[in-house]
């Protein structure tokens, strides 16, 4: 390969990888669309989400202080994320489907 | 006839680009990992995407661009860190034997990192997850450990290799590898 083509071939791949990049980045959904307020209350006015006050008075919240919540969609599914401090001074995030209340999960942050 | 202090073009168009996409959307993936899931993946998948691009110019690229050129074996390897610490390496046109390996690991590294960031899934926790942040945390390593080595190679040979990688332009010297 000339040196002339070697070049000419690298920006055949520079095009690859700029149209390759355009399409993966094309349908980000916007940030914080996943907890979007305005997006969160429409959710829960449609019924589609159970409203924050319901999850919170789950039985298994008893007893901690939620520092933070967040609805979020994570692979396609509406999700509660809160994150809990307990009384031995721990923070816990855990994960709630949101249509369901169900609990999905936790990780130890502390 | 080899010219002394002549500008050659040592990085094609595809490495530079290459180079500086890896290193803005390794930033964006970090960055993003906890606070927009949709731009992490897709970073993710783009990463790949380019890892998967600089494997195939790797072997049919330009001439500093191939693993060829500068994948060196253990004895020159070692030989190439002896004469480093002792302040006196010898100058290579494309990738020094250290560079080169830091290439590789870089590579492998980031490559493992996508692969396994796609097997966790849904899942919150996992062995994949453990995998995924094990990498991303080596990646990290050995960029500190790339960047230094720059800095050092930039300063003992008296020439900006940053710029290099941006312009693409380097100076032979008489004495090059």
């Amino acid at each position: 390969m000339s040196e002339k083509n070697g070049i000419r071939l690298s920006w055949v791949f520079v095009a690859v990888a700029v149209v390759s990049g355009a399409a993966l980045l094309y349908d980000i959904a916007p940030a914080g669309a996943s907890d979007d307020h305005d997006e969160a209350r429409e959710l829960r006015d449609s019924g589609e989400v159970m409203p924050l006050s319901g999850l919170l008075a789950r039985p298994e919240l008893d007893g901690l202080r939620v520092l933070e919540a967040d609805l979020e969609r994570k692979h396609g599914r509406m999700v509660y994320e809160l994150e809990l401090l307990d009384a031995a001074g721990r923070v816990d995030k855990r994960y709630f489907d949101a249509i369901s209340g169900e609990p999905l999960g936790n990780r130890v942050e502390d | 006839m080899v010219l002394e202090n002549q500008k050659v073009l040592v990085w094609d168009p595809f490495v530079r680009v290459f180079h500086w996409s890896l290193v803005l959307f390794y930033l964006v993936a970090w960055v993003s990992a906890e606070e927009w899931a949709s731009l992490h993946e897709q970073a993710g998948y783009f990463i790949l995407v380019l890892l998967g691009l600089r494997i195939v110019w790797g072997v049919i690229g330009t001439q500093h661009a191939r693993f060829r050129d500068f994948v060196y074996g253990g004895t020159v390897t070692v030989g190439y860190l002896r004469s480093l610490r002792a302040g006196t390496p010898r100058h290579y046109l494309g990738h020094n034997p250290a560079g080169g390996w830091m290439v590789i690991a870089l590579l492998l590294s980031l490559a493992v990192a996508g692969v396994s960031g796609i097997l966790i899934g849904d899942a919150e926790h996992g062995v994949w997850k453990e995998i995924h942040e094990g990498s991303a945390n080596l990646t990290l390593l050995l960029v500190v450990v790339h960047v230094s080595g720059v800095v050092l190679a930039s300063l003992i040979h008296g020439e900006n290799l940053v710029r290099a990688m941006l312009t693409g332009h380097k100076m032979r010297r008489s004495e090059d590898v």
